[in-house]
């Protein structure tokens, strides 16, 4: 990093005053595809005010990672700006990228925020230099000041910036060394805490716009079911309401306010045309084709020496089969939009991990050009990877769109828990050969549908372009078909010399998507059971037969090292408690945890979570933790509350009552090691998840000799 | 529709809806008080809740005419004047929110069990907490933020 760092061609950058007194530095990194609205459109932007007040602008949603501390963290890392006068804004441009993949720092910011730093400290420092008429290279710049230590000058960022809007862009920069850093890996709290205390934090769901209505959409009541008939008319008579009609997606319910909208819609009686034959649109019907594929052919997707000829040779062979149910996201805010329709103009709000995709579908369904939708991105009240799939959006727009009029469309709990994308139910057959207690032979096949090319994605519209978006943050690195359901099995960090990873994908109408961690939650928690089994029977201590695969590798050896000490793995514990263990590496951190549990009438207790993560050069250790402890508490709700159901082409479950999350007093302790290091930065908003289950599973195992295979663990699985 | 007057933040307040109504949506569209979250509507995650007489409460399962004419309401808006109140400053402290959008309800939740109670046990905190969602999974922080807003409070 000594060298001078290039800045990419691709990042146009321009300066221009914006409003104020001040200037700004605009930075194009995401290439712009649409004809831009004004000369000055940066999908990123650096402003400095004449009275020091440095503004960042964040591109990628804030959902609660803490991208609006992060990101601009660095930013003021190379920009050397005093952390004191940095205001963050949400930039909403129309070709921003998505966010999503644990993505924000590792794929985006890590490189092009510091560059963007570094190139506005080079501007600040050259404009002092030419107001001192000194040599750049004699001024240095720190805590929002240049000085020119030969003369003993020093002038603040806020003085340079009429000067500063007539210094040309650098065509290279020098970024600093990890030694050199001031913030980037201190705990930094979060710049938008205060907002969020106060209840002035923007959502969606908080935005109101003069004459707005209010819209709910009763959706079909199965799978792919068309509209029949209702009492639409009588609906249109209800006390306040302005409109009952078709849209593509369901019956549009609109009025002036909410509740009379909520009223009127338990009086809307639709007849539904189930669709023929839905395929295995029913838990049961789904779970024996699961069964059915499991047994059959399935197609390669990883082969590594010759497994075939050891599972033939061998006189033992250990076989277990793991079942995940489907999990929906249950996000504290449920989708929701305001959406000013016009004759040439759309105007949206709303909170989305995909608004690309939102301009191009608003910009179909209204005929308005791309340039002339404008969205408007909010905070989001959780994602979780269902805010990537603007259903909601299109919605949205519709209705305005026949109205003409502001209106903002709000799905109920029960619409958001019906009416999702699921995490796929999956199953995993495992097999292994061991000898002379070592691994010889690993064999699994994953058979679950692809959310990005299913029957259900088709039907929903959105395959091709939520393809393209998982492409463009890396969620997806290329079109390899089985690629997304073998995350975390194809990729399994153990070295067995042979190894045979298979996947049998297949389509249903059930609409399936991106949960957290996506694939990563169904194949470490297949991966992590097994080796604990394996090891059991070969009556090998868990975490030595795992190191005993990972001789090279060495970061996952010392995160699997770290929490061993830290837990005391294998030695004394309270009366009746256990530990269980789980090691996975995913989206470029290494996470290795040890569950604490006990189990008291047939119920598991979580008692405390140690955790140690490697996710390279941190940047705000403060949010790593939050993020891994909120991954643990998410994941813990999928492996102990909750599961989503289908009967009969619908989803069973509708709130929290009948889709349980873990609530207060079920949060364990969490205690999170943070390794130190200089390696590339890796994500962090999933990576604490995957090891969760299989850690609490083994427990379970440790603490009633049960071995789980089936999540979520129920009382009768302990009984 | 039926007119009502409600006392909210410390003044009075003039709406007309329907009577059975939520305070919820009332707060919400009819004042503009945003702060105030819808999360479920069945009084199953506590985002929507406010203090009615300074007790924690349901604005989603409570219909405006459930009120009497001297009720008073607080909503987070009102909770204090630029985020002095403890626990707002302790969750700040403490960087609790991560999405932020269950945030209110569970502030509204905690500073109203600290005013009867502020000296709690983890016990007491539990039960007070169990009723509000968080799905980002911010209860560590949360747990920690209560247990030092509580000893501001008894510090006074």
């Amino acid at each position: 990093m000594d060298k001078d760092h290039l800045i990419s061609r691709r990042s146009f950058i321009k300066t221009a005053s914006l409003i104020g007194s001040g200037f700004a530095i605009g930075f194009n990194f995401v290439q712009a595809k649409r004809e831009l609205n004004s000369e000055f459109s940066p999908d990123m932007y650096i402003n400095v005010l004449s009275d020091d007040t440095v503004v960042l602008s964040v591109s990628k949603a804030e959902m609660g990672q803490g991208v609006w501390t992060s990101l601009p963290m660095l930013i003021a890392e190379e920009m050397e700006v005093d952390w004191g006068k940095v205001k963050v804004q949400q930039i909403s441009k129309d070709n921003f990228i998505g966010t999503g993949g644990s993505m924000s720092i590792s794929g985006y910011g890590w490189e092009k925020m510091r560059e963007a730093g570094a190139v506005a400290k080079q501007v600040l420092v050259e404009s002092a230099a030419l107001k001192w008429k000194v040599s750049p290279m004699e001024c240095i710049a720190k805590n929002s000041v240049v000085y020119h230590q030969k003369t003993r000058r020093s002038t603040s960022f806020g003085s340079l910036v009429d000067k500063a809007s007539k210094v040309k862009i650098p065509n290279s920069v020098r970024l600093k060394k990890p030694s050199e850093f001031n913030l980037l890996g201190k705990d930094m709290l979060r710049t938008d805490s205060k907002i969020k205390v106060d209840g002035t934090a923007l959502f969606s769901m908080d935005k109101n716009l003069p004459g707005m209505l209010y819209a709910m959409v009763e959706r079909p009541k199965y799978f792919g079911a068309k509209y029949k008939n209702s009492n639409l008319e009588q609906i249109k008579n209800q006390n306040g309401i302005i409109d009952v009609f078709l849209i593509p997606s369901g019956v549009a319910i609109v009025g002036e306010k909410y509740w009379s909208v909520v009223k009127a819609r338990k009086l809307l009686k639709v007849n539904w045309e189930k669709k023929l034959n839905p395929v295995f649109a029913d838990s049961k019907i789904y779970r024996s084709h699961l069964d059915k594929l499991s047994n059959g052919k399935s197609s390669k997707v990883r082969k590594d020496g010759s497994p075939s000829k050891i599972f033939k040779k061998a006189k033992d062979i250990i076989k277990a089969q793991y079942y995940l149910p489907f999990q929906t996201h249950a996000a504290m805010e449920p989708c929701n939009c305001v959406v000013n329709v016009s004759d040439r103009a759309c105007e949206i709000w709303t909170g989305t991990q995909n608004p690309d995709n939102a301009i191009t579908r608003a910009s179909k369904v209204t005929g308005i050009p791309e340039k002339n939708i404008k969205l408007n991105l909010t905070f989001l009240g959780g994602g979780f990877g269902r805010k990537s799939f603007n259903d909601w959006i299109e919605d949205g727009v519709r209705i305005s769109k026949h109205l003409k009029k502001p209106i903002k469309l709000i799905n109920s709990r029960e619409d958001d828990t019906k009416y999702g994308f699921a995490r796929p139910s999956s199953k995993h057959n495992m097999s292994a050969v061991v000898n002379s207690k070592s691994i010889k032979a690993w064999k699994h096949i994953v058979v679950s549908p692809d959310p990005l090319t299913g029957n259900a994605a088709n039907q929903y519209g959105a395959s091709i372009p939520i393809l393209k978006w998982a492409t463009s943050i890396g969620i997806v690195k290329n079109k390899i078909r089985n690629y997304l359901v073998t995350d975390g099995a194809a990729h399994i960090p153990y070295d067995f010399e042979n190894v045979s990873v298979k996947a049998s994908p297949f389509e249903t109408d059930i609409p399936l998507g991106f949960w957290r961690a996506v694939f990563h939650s169904q194949n470490a928690f297949a991966n992590e059971c097994f080796i604990d089994e394996l090891a059991h029977k070969s009556e090998i201590d868990p975490i030595q037969l795992r190191l005993s695969h990972l001789k090279n590798n060495v970061r996952s050896t010392k995160v699997i090292q770290k929490v061993a000490d830290e837990s005391n793995w294998g030695l004394v514990l309270p009366k009746e408690h256990f530990q269980g263990f789980a090691y996975h590496n995913s989206f470029g951190s290494h996470v290795a945890q040890v569950v604490e549990v006990s189990i008291v009438d047939n119920r598991v207790r979580v008692h405390k979570v140690f955790c140690s993560v490697d996710c390279g050069q941190t940047v705000n250790p403060l949010t790593i933790r939050a993020q891994i402890q909120g991954s643990i508490i998410f994941g813990m709700g999928a492996t102990l509350n909750s599961e989503m159901t289908v009967k009969n082409g619908r989803v069973n479950e509708s709130n929290f009552d009948d889709y349980p999350v873990v609530r207060f007093d079920e949060s364990p302790q969490i205690k999170v090691f943070i390794l130190k290091n200089n390696e590339k930065p890796g994500g962090v908003g999933e990576p604490g998840l995957p090891p969760i289950a299989p850690a609490i599973a083994n427990a379970v195992f440790a603490a009633s000799g049960k071995r789980i295979r089936k999540l979520p663990i129920l009382s009768k699985d302990l009984s | 529709m039926t007119q009502f007057t409600i006392y909210i933040n410390g003044g009075s307040k003039k709406v007309k809806v329907d009577e059975d109504t939520p305070l919820l949506w009332v707060i919400r569209d009819e004042l503009e008080l945003t702060g105030t979250k819808f999360g479920c509507g069945k009084g199953l995650c506590g985002a929507c809740t406010i203090h009615v007489n300074g007790i924690e409460t349901r604005s989603c399962q409570t219909p405006i005419d459930f009120l009497d004419e001297d009720d008073e309401i607080t909503t987070i808006e009102g909770l204090s004047k630029d985020s002095s109140h403890p626990v707002q400053k302790a969750w700040i402290q403490h960087d609790v929110p991560q999405c932020g959008y269950c945030q209110p309800g569970q502030i509204m939740t905690a500073s109203g069990f600290l005013s009867r109670n502020n000296n709690p046990t983890d016990e007491d905190i539990d039960n007070a907490m169990r009723m509000n969602i968080c799905r980002c999974g911010t209860y560590p922080r949360l747990k920690k933020a209560i247990k030092s807003a509580a000893k501001e409070i008894q510090d006074g």
